[in-house]
């Protein structure tokens, strides 16, 4: 008896799992702890020396000049963070609200944690699990018996969890009832739905004839009815919203990126709260005049419009063309994400039916 | 044809942007923050990223 025989009784283990493992090696990018991503530096973490200190104005008797370098030099900046980056607001005092300061890893990576998934089961019409089992089933499998699908009912009966008082006391008829109305039923349900606040507006479009058609002169074309919801309206519901405003940047800011060691600064550019134009525009809100007798903040809403047809059938040329919403105070990689409920619809464009240039062009041709 | 696509377009950015919009452009608009501080908000387009129907 050899020793490799010996040692086979010994551990239990076969010829294959004792041969010694190739160690792999990762590549160098992933052999090293990547840096988390982190916020961007809070505005309470600045130190009473990062205000820069307001340059003396020249003494060279233009008080237009003076004027200009004291508001030039009052900004409120930030620390650094982990990446160098830093804030610098236009304003002398830090913002009012930073949404920074809620921003924690859990915003900042897709990866999704296992706490976040205990949600309370909803099983919809169904009172329980046991009977939304039994009915997804019943639905579901088809028409006709088959082997795979008994196995698949003996595994719901055969459950530890299936309990028969579940199921005994359920209403089905009136939960399948439930299931095959479609809430969409009806004319015009949903867009007559206050709730909604969708408001609908007959278009008409004037269209001329030169002198040489029949009825020359300027007539009006019913093009349909187009809807849409007051923009204020959407504005207001937004600003309103608790987990928008935990997100929204009310004030816009310089973001820089000094790297550690480095002694230059580079402008940072990403957001539209921190682009030049929302900067340039915030601007010029604050040194319009007030509202007579107003003393509130003054604040730039960032309105991203955006609007593509979209194609509702595979055949046909059923077509909408929503309008959408887009708010920029708020970060880019909230509104890229739809389950933010970022977008919000605030129209239905009308497109030109081939019905209307038919009777443009008839208008133009014939005498009615 | 293009002026129908045209007209058709901007009659319904009219409807869109309408009076009660304007005057929130102007005057802005109050709004109690759900900080509790009330602001005055100011709604500016920045941008209009579309497909442009009128061709």
């Amino acid at each position: 008896m050899d020793s490799s025989s010996t040692l086979v009784v010994e551990d239990g283990q076969s010829l294959a799992q004792r041969r010694p493992r190739r160690i792999i090696a990762l590549p160098p990018r992933y052999r090293y702890e990547d840096d988390l991503p982190v916020a961007l530096p809070s505005v309470s973490s600045s130190s009473e020396a990062a205000i820069a200190p307001p340059i003396t104005p020249q003494i060279d008797g233009n008080p237009h000049t003076s004027s200009l370098i004291s508001k030039v030099s009052k900004f409120f900046k930030t620390r650094r963070n982990a990446f160098g980056l830093w804030r610098k607001y236009t304003t002398e005092k830090p913002p009012t609200h930073d949404p920074e300061q809620h921003v924690t890893l859990k915003n900042l990576v897709d990866y999704e944690t296992q706490q976040s998934q205990s949600t309370i089961a909803d099983f919809g019409p169904y009172p329980n699990e046991n009977s939304y089992l039994l009915g997804q089933w019943y639905w579901n499998h088809g028409t006709q018996k088959s082997k795979e699908s008994f196995q698949d009912l003996l595994s719901i009966v055969s459950n530890s969890e299936f309990k028969p008082e579940d199921v005994a006391n359920t209403p089905w008829r009136q939960i399948d009832a439930q299931l095959a109305t479609n809430p969409f039923d009806g004319e015009d349900h949903e867009w007559m739905d206050e709730d909604a606040g969708w408001h609908r507006k007959p278009v008409k479009i004037p269209v001329p004839f030169h002198s040489r058609t029949k009825q020359p002169g300027v007539e009006e074309f019913y093009l349909g009815d187009f809807y849409h919801r007051p923009l204020v309206e959407v504005i207001k519901a937004k600003l309103l919203d608790p987990e928008h405003h935990t997100r929204f940047h009310y004030e816009p800011f310089e973001l820089w990126w000094t790297p550690s060691g480095a002694s230059s600064t580079s402008r940072v550019h990403g957001e539209l709260y921190t682009s030049p134009a929302f900067i340039e525009s915030y601007q010029a809100v604050l040194e319009s005049a007030n509202e007579p007798g107003c003393t509130l903040e003054k604040v730039v809403f960032g309105m991203m419009f955006a609007s593509d047809a979209t194609l509702l059938t595979n055949f046909g040329d059923a077509k909408l063309w929503p309008g959408y919403l887009y708010c920029g105070n708020d970060t880019k990689y909230a509104r890229c994400q739809p389950s933010s409920n970022c977008c919000e619809h605030v129209a239905y464009f009308q497109a030109v039916s081939c019905s209307l240039l038919h009777s443009v062009y008839r208008w133009a041709h014939y005498r009615r | 044809m293009t002026h129908c696509r045209r007209e058709a377009m901007h009659a319904q950015w009219d409807i869109l942007l309408d009076d009660e919009f304007i005057e929130a452009w102007i005057h802005g608009i109050v709004i109690e923050c759900c900080d509790g501080i009330k602001r005055r908000f100011y709604p500016r387009i920045f941008t209009y990223s579309a497909d442009y129907p009128e061709k």
